[in-house]
């Protein structure tokens, strides 16, 4: 394999290397300036246990977060929430939004948030989500979300659209439910960022 | 009050399982939840109304 090294002004090193495959290969970059950022696959986890899986370390110049869910479910009836931190912690205030959430059988509910970026629940424990939250940080430390998140085994669709500004730079994430003491018993989760 | 965290780095992929106490900021936070979400509840009076609205409109729509 082929290689390009170059060091850092600092410390560290770049490698560009060559795939490892047969054949000619171009990839031409975009003309324009700004900084290239892969995107990352995490590590998914079973969403089998617990009241909260938290996705930590997420690197400083991440400007958007999607969060994965493949039939999550919970013990409880409780409503999924999305939840961010930084270095001091996952914050629980300062959330702005609202939810929909609509049914099959044609009843539509609504509702406000302030203390994570909250779905609302359908009444039905043995149910699963399925879809994806996104998070984009607009500038500084606010980070908008949106969601499209159904439960095809209660009918149910959840939209969520929000906003909230950190004190910090962004490190982690938290899913847990509103109550707080549902546990997750089915299902995976994993996020993918991107800068 | 526990909260059983599953802890994902994303720079080791590390997974670990933490227990810890809710803070009373943190439950106060759990509970503010919960009284949003009584709050926006439907009543008996909003689904009337809704489905006073939803006749309204099936009575334009027979023309009576």
């Amino acid at each position: 394999m082929s290689s390009i090294i170059l060091t850092g002004d600092t410390s560290g090193t770049l490698t560009v290397s060559a795939p490892l495959v047969a054949g000619s290969n171009t990839l031409t970059l975009a003309a324009a300036t700004g900084t290239l950022s892969p995107l990352v696959s995490a590590t998914a986890v079973a969403s089998t246990s617990g009241t909260s899986i938290d996705f930590t370390s997420i690197p400083s110049w991440v400007k958007r977060i999607t969060v994965m869910l493949s039939g999550v479910s919970t013990s409880g009836t409780s409503a999924l929430r999305f939840q961010i931190g930084d270095s001091g912690g996952i914050e629980i205030t300062g959330y702005s939004g609202m939810a929909l959430r609509s049914v099959s059988a044609g009843s539509v509910g609504t509702g406000t948030f302030t203390v994570g970026y909250d779905s609302i629940g359908v009444g039905v424990a043995a149910s699963s989500y399925s879809g994806h939250f996104i998070l984009t940080n607009i500038s500084g430390n606010i980070w908008v979300a949106s969601a499209n998140i159904g439960m095809a085994d209660a009918s149910t669709m959840n939209t969520i659209t929000g906003t909230k500004t950190l004190s910090d730079v962004l490190t982690q994430l938290r899913i847990t439910t509103v109550n707080g003491t549902d546990t997750f018993d089915a299902g995976s989760i994993n996020i993918m960022y991107e800068g | 009050m526990d909260n059983i965290i599953t802890n994902v780095d994303v720079i080791t992929g590390e997974i670990t399982t933490i227990t810890k106490a809710y803070t009373p900021e943190e439950i106060a936070s759990i509970e503010a939840g919960l009284l949003e979400i009584e709050k926006n509840k439907p009543t008996v009076n909003s689904l009337q109304a809704q489905i006073a609205q939803i006749q309204a409109q099936i009575d334009a729509l027979q023309g009576v």
